[in-house]
């Protein structure tokens, strides 16, 4: 692309950014991993890729090591295939893999056409709305970890993906709305072609009662394929002693079909059969549109991708890697920098610090002491530790956590639909005003009683109401999901209009979650003695290079300049910091204990490093989590649409509170919460929509018990399967512009109620008094029904 | 008109089959992935098979 973004992943790059030749073009890059995989990308002829990627801001991880290749390998263990590989025969066994990484359609392409390059796949199939793929290999000629590596290679993780029970009902109703659909449109161009003939006026009275029967024929399908699902719940709802919408939708259905039937079978009398069918593709179509905006996302068994599924096992002197599964209580694994803990277990020989920001939110790495306990999930972040293991499976704190989400989930109160409350007076009304006039017709003049009551029923056809609801609701979700806010669950739309707090966590969400240096005060500032800031840099990001520790990240855009000073020897001290030797002598870079410089007071609401050549102090380097560029809008706007915010936070610091209300925080500022203590905290508030927008594993508990969850882009998996509402980008406005649509959905869900009362208010005396024939009544019926629709396409704009 | 007699049924038989084969592409999975094969289009690898090269950018 440029010189300033990366032609890969489209970040900034660094001053110096990695080169490589594209098509005769000097072309940019971000870090090693972008580079290794574009010049995998061209070099198996697929450079065309770049003319159609957006790319996805995010740079792709450096290559595999020796240690992730050998994880990589216990995917080719029966054993371990047996959960997620299907053998269809000797020659064929297929998975799905869920691949992360996945940005645009250009991606779906690229993935396919990489592994059908493969010798020995059979097929490779994208799914580009659910970002999965259905792959299908000969395990003769390939193993499936050859699959996962040609994956990363190019850019994307990948993991197996087991459907859960969700994910199999959502495919099910999905097929049933598709089915349902279908007949439903079939069904009404036939009824259509019919009733053009019979409108037509010019008709025998023979070939008129043919034209009925067939009609009654077709939309016999309509009525027990599409329509059907709206009767059993219908049902359901009047024993459950409820009036829902489909209780008005199927009584129209059903009165207006049966009206046909005797007027085909007597041979007199209007049909409506193309009435019923039209209306019941409609119906079907909007409530379809509205599951399918909800329901395409990622999603599936979430717990398997995020805990490591091998570990390095020692017994008797020697190692060797094994499943977590076969490990037991009492076995000592060997935890090497880098990797997730898979058990909770004490801390037997070495020391190490651990990042417990999934479980704590804090990415301050916390130190370990042989004795001391790692939790399931955590990350070592930088010696290798040997530890016992002391919970395995669903006893460990990871799996606690999950447990204490999965109740919080169930506690949730379900409100009813708006749309049902809204409309259920109005349905008593009109079947009570129905029966009363067909009782006085009865009197007035018997034979004309049924067809005034037809119209009646007909022209008050909630069509209008039972359309007003689910359209607009369509609209404004399909709407908010190309913006990125993702809506899966049918009721947030409704309570984010009615929504008075929102309560923030801090690290991740409002914050970026990482460590960026915000200053380098330098003890010698003179250029000529001493070292440059790009120096001193330059230096850190080589001590710091082959560190997993949060702090490292702050530096890594700053290698590969200075060749001429080249740090060795880097030795790391847990959670003090680490130290080396170039030709000036030996760098320390660390805490003011590691570097022994007195601490300076003033700036403890940061985290201060220092940096030392040979016990002389170089520099200062301060380091903090920048809070996010849309954080102070957001927080505005915010209170500008009289929502209060609240932050929530595990991190014990409160320095960040004044920083917070300077932005515009008009709420609380809670620190030092555990999950459980979040959970309480949205428990007691006294408004009860609030809104929680969270991303690590602790806010999973927090998110289930919340009215309305959303979950960033980064969360972990645990805490997206918790969340109402996936943020798919890093800008929070897109929280405050979903308030905005959901306010103006229900204004327009409203106006759609306000007009099929007004248009019922108005006919239903006109048909009471006779005046309408039951055809006039479906054109009003129809008219009514396509205003609805046309307000409800207003949300393409808020 | 009484050919419509012959029509009719004829029609009826007609959308009998096709709804049946519809029923049958809705339980093979074909209607499971509704955005991909969208975009698919889009990436087929045609490009030697277009005789103006220069012009596709």
């Amino acid at each position: 692309m440029s010189l300033e973004k990366c032609f890969h992943c489209g970040l900034p790059n660094p001053p110096k950014p990695y080169t490589l030749e594209v098509a005769g073009k000097e072309e940019y890059f971000c870090c090693t991993g972008c580079r290794s995989a574009a010049e995998t990308i061209i070099s198996s002829g697929l450079g065309d890729y770049y003319r159609f990627h957006q790319p996805d801001q995010q740079p792709v991880d450096v290559d595999l090591n020796a240690k992730q290749q050998q994880a990589l390998k216990l995917y080719d263990r029966d054993d371990i295939q047996s959960e997620f590989v299907l053998a269809v025969s000797d020659e064929l066994k297929t998975a799905t893999l869920i691949i992360e990484g996945v940005s645009c359609s250009a991606c779906t392409w690229l993935i396919e056409k990489r592994l059908s390059q493969l010798p020995g796949i059979q097929q490779a199939i994208m799914n580009a709305g659910t970002h999965r793929l259905s792959v299908g290999w000969n395990p003769k000629l390939l193993q499936l970890s050859q699959i996962f590596e040609n994956l990363f290679l190019i850019g994307y993780r990948a993991a197996p993906f087991l459907p859960d029970q969700e994910e199999k009902i959502r495919l099910k109703t999905q097929r049933q709305f598709i089915l349902r659909l279908g007949v439903a449109g079939i069904g009404m161009m036939q009824a259509m072609m019919n009733a053009v003939a019979l409108y037509s006026g010019d008709i025998l009275e023979t070939h008129e009662i043919w034209l009925w029967w067939t009609s009654l024929f077709l939309t016999l399908p309509v009525i027990f394929i599409s329509a059907w699902p709206f009767f059993t719940s219908a049902y359901h709802a009047i024993r459950g002693r409820q009036l829902s919408m489909d209780v008005s939708v199927s009584i129209a259905i059903i009165s207006a079909f049966i009206a046909s039937v005797i007027a085909t079978i007597t041979g007199e009398g209007e049909v409506f059969y193309e009435s019923v069918n039209m209306f019941t593709f409609f119906l079907v179509l909007s409530r379809f549109l509205e599951f399918r905006a909800r329901t395409l996302t990622g999603g599936g068994n979430a717990l398997n991708g995020l805990l490591p599924q091998t570990c390095t096992r020692l017994a008797e002197g020697s190692s060797c890697e094994i499943p977590v599964r076969d490990l037991t209580e009492g076995n000592l694994i060997r935890l090497l920098p880098g990797e997730t803990c898979p058990v909770d277990g004490t801390v037997e020989d070495g020391a190490s610090s651990f990042d417990e920001s999934s479980l704590t939110g804090e990415f301050k790495g916390v130190v370990k002491q042989p004795g001391d306990t790692i939790y399931a999930g955590t990350i070592n972040q930088s010696q290798p530790i040997t530890l016992k293991v002391a919970k395995v499976g669903s006893g460990n704190t990871f799996n606690l956590l999950q447990q204490l989400t999965e109740r919080a989930s169930t506690e949730k109160p379900r409100i009813a639909e708006l749309a049902d409350r809204g409309s259920r007076q109005f349905i008593w009304s009109t079947l009570i005003i129905t029966l009363i006039i067909g009782i006085a017709w009865l009197f007035i003049d018997s034979d004309r009683a049924f067809w005034v009551v037809i119209s009646v029923l007909v022209v008050t056809c909630p069509c209008a109401l039972s359309l007003a609801t689910p359209t607009a609701l369509a609209q404004a979700t399909s709407r908010l999901k190309a913006d990125g806010f993702v809506i899966t669950r049918g009721y947030v739309l409704e309570r984010l209009a009615e929504l008075k707090e929102i309560a923030f966590d801090k690290t991740g969400t409002l914050t970026e979650g990482s460590f960026a240096v915000t200053a380098i005060r330098l003890s010698n500032p003179n250029p000529d003695s001493g070292f440059s800031e790009q120096q001193v840099r330059s230096i850190c990001s080589q001590l710091e290079r082959n560190s997993e520790h949060a702090v490292a990240k702050a530096f890594t855009g700053d290698m590969a300049s200075e060749a001429d000073m080249t740090v060795k020897h880097i030795e790391f001290s847990a959670g003090l910091g680490v130290q080396g030797n170039s030709e000036h002598g030996t760098w320390r870079l660390g805490s003011s204990r590691y570097t022994a410089v007195p601490e300076d007071e003033a700036h403890s609401d940061t985290t201060v490093l220092f940096l030392t050549l040979n016990n002389r102090l170089v520099a200062s380097i301060e380091l903090q989590d920048r809070f996010r560029s849309t954080t102070g809008p957001l927080l505005n706007e915010l209170s500008g649409a009289s929502v209060t915010s609240h932050v929530l936070t595990g991190d014990a610091n409160r320095f960040p509170a004044a920083e917070l209300q300077a932005l515009g925080l008009t709420g609380q500022y809670q620190a030092g919460l555990s999950a459980e203590e979040k959970l309480e905290w949205v428990k007691s508030r006294p408004y009860y929509p609030i809104a929680v927008v969270g991303d690590g594993i602790n806010d999973a508990p927090v998110l289930a018990g919340a009215a309305v969850s959303i979950a960033m882009l980064n969360a972990t998996d645990l805490t997206k399967s918790q969340a109402d509402v996936l943020l798919l980008n890093h800008n929070l406005l897109t929280i405050s512009k979903a308030l905005r649509a959901a306010r103006k959905t229900k204004r327009i869900i409203r106006q759609n109620l306000l007009w099929a009362l007004i248009y019922n208010a108005i006919a239903l005396p006109v048909a009471a008094m006779g005046l309408v024939s039951p055809w006039q009544a479906a054109i009003g019926m129809s008219l009514s029904s396509l205003l609805v629709v046309g307000n409800a396409l207003r949300l393409r704009r808020y | 008109m009484d050919i419509l007699i012959l029509l009719i049924p004829v029609t009826m038989l007609l959308l009998t089959v096709g709804g049946l084969f519809f029923w049958w592409t809705v339980r093979s999975g074909q209607y499971d992935d509704l955005d991909s094969p969208a975009h698919k289009i889009l990436f087929d690898d045609d490009k030697d098979m277009i005789p103006t090269s220069d012009k596709d950018d």
